[in-house]
């Protein structure tokens, strides 16, 4: 009965899911409406189970210290430190919370994202190498793009503009036929009860 | 010159490193112009926004996290500023939990400055919150958010990130779903856009415009050739093709400079090492065929 009432509530709310976009019926579109804000309720809760995972999983190692365990302590002490100050003095523009998230949080991030910059240099330096046929072609493409992404020449450009819209569309377009394919079967296998995965066990 | 060929194969990578450092910073503070054409992608995604009808204010989604910022603010800073300047209202929200602060400032940032420049210029107009704009913040559930809009956004969004009802926001009267709006316009790093184009612009048929970062762009170009996505800004070159559209000199013009030298620079590196790797392959040929 445990594992049967939550495979008949997914059969259900899913089978309702997919018919609810063709059947135009004011009963279902309404139902449907419903349907969508207990799903926006459902994803507030995810929020919750985030933060629990989060504080369980540092809290841990924390406890254990672990190698790096000065590293959880850090992010344990962030995270309580940013939500005191939230909820004690608001969160809009001009309070301590915003200060500290303008001016620690968005520099940390950027410096992370802008250190990609560099790797890449360094990795193609090594890796784009005409060692092999395809090796060549990967490396003739990427010399292409990066230079007609950033001169301004009408054939350079004109040839970048061909290599992203003519094999990468074609080669993108594949990935994305094939993932959605996949994400059909799945969504029947969970409808129909056959992958059963999500509901814990085997 | 063949020992040095061999030293460049073997090159720590800190070298690789520090010139990259150097041709950034000289690009950024040495007072050079470059100049940039304009693709199919950028020039359609501007041409909604400049047609975008006055009554029918266009959706702008920040969908990005503090990381990407240095590569997306400029694009948002741009649309939000060509909207303004052409009286397009921008109802502004966030999918992501780490957005509504950088939303917030930009909006504010921008108003303060076009106000500014109206009063320098003796222009009798002002940007105003909830007539010009409104930010109504994030709501968790990305898909289920975006469906809800299809329906009624006051069922997503009873109130704007303010706590204001959005019956009494001025700009909102008459506007409930993606058939009141010009366009959808997300900004992200993330598959985001995907979901805009599967949930907002399927089902209502609203323009979805893109602004996404250089390395992401490759992933939607499928999305443009169907016209599921109505135009496209990829990483700081799309921004600075908006700017040179718009005519204003703004963060992506100034950035796009340091793009250019270090793309040049990893062009030089990749075509030295190739030449490295050549000479000395030749030799050990050369050597093996003489040891036979």
């Amino acid at each position: 009965m445990r594992r049967q009432i939550p495979l008949v509530i997914v059969f259900v709310v899913g089978l309702f899911g997919a018919l609810s976009y063709f059947i135009m019926e004011p009963v279902i579109q309404d139902l449907r409406e419903q349907m969508l804000t207990w799903l926006r309720i459902i994803a507030a809760f995810a929020l919750g189970l985030g933060i629990a995972s989060f504080l369980r999983n540092h809290g841990r190692r924390m406890t254990r210290q672990v190698p790096g365990w000065g590293f959880n302590v850090v992010a344990i002490l962030s995270f309580l430190s940013m939500t005191f100050i939230g909820l004690v003095w608001g969160i809009e523009e001009g309070t301590l919370f915003r200060e500290l998230f303008d001016n620690a949080q968005v520099p940390m991030e950027a410096t992370m994202f802008s250190l990609l910059a560099f790797f890449i240099a360094s990795a193609s330096f090594r890796a784009f190498r005409a060692r092999s046929k395809e090796a060549t072609l990967l490396l003739a493409a990427a010399v292409i793009v990066m230079l007609g992404r950033v001169l301004d020449f009408d054939w350079l450009s004109g040839i970048t503009e061909w290599i992203l819209e003519v094999p990468n569309g074609a080669a993108q377009r594949g990935i994305i036929i094939g993932v959605g394919l996949g994400m059909i079967a799945t969504a029947l296998r969970i409808i129909l009860g056959i992958e059963r995965s999500y509901l814990g066990g085997e | 010159m063949k020992k040095l060929l061999q030293k460049l194969l073997v090159l720590d990578r800190r070298w690789i490193f520090l010139v990259i450092g150097l041709v950034v910073i000289i690009a950024l503070v040495a007072p050079c112009t470059t100049s940039i054409g304009i693709t199919t992608p950028v020039q359609s995604f501007y041409d909604i926004i400049d047609n975008a009808e006055k009554d029918k204010p266009v959706l702008v989604s920040f969908d990005l996290g503090p990381s990407t910022l240095p590569e997306l603010e400029p694009m948002l800073r741009a649309v939000v500023r060509h909207a303004f300047l052409n009286d397009v209202q921008i109802i502004a929200t966030a999918m992501l939990i780490q957005a509504p602060g950088i939303a917030e400032r930009i909006l504010v940032e921008v108003t303060e400055e076009l106000n500014e420049e109206f009063e320098d210029q003796g222009i009798d107009r002002r940007i105003e919150m909830g007539k010009d704009w409104v930010f109504l913040g994030f709501r968790a559930g990305v898909a289920a958010v975006m469906l809800g809009i299809g329906e009624e956004i006051r069922n997503v969004y009873p109130t704007d990130y303010y706590g204001t009802y959005l019956d009494d926001v001025p700009m909102m009267q008459n506007i409930h779903n993606y058939y009141d709006m010009s366009a959808v316009v997300t900004v992200s790093g993330t598959q985001i856009p995907e979901s805009w184009v599967m949930y907002a612009g399927g089902p209502s048929g609203v323009p979805v415009l893109v602004g996404v970062t250089a390395v992401m762009a490759p992933n939607f170009y499928a999305y443009l050739q169907t016209g599921q996505m109505a135009g496209m800004l990829g990483g700081l070159k799309g921004a600075s093709e908006y700017e040179r559209l718009m005519d204003y000199d703004g963060m992506a013009t100034k950035g796009m400079i340091a793009q250019l030298w270090v793309h040049v620079t990893i062009v030089i590196f990749i075509l030295l090492g190739n030449v490295a790797y050549f000479v000395t392959r030749s030799g050990k040929k050369k050597r093996l065929s003489v040891q036979r």
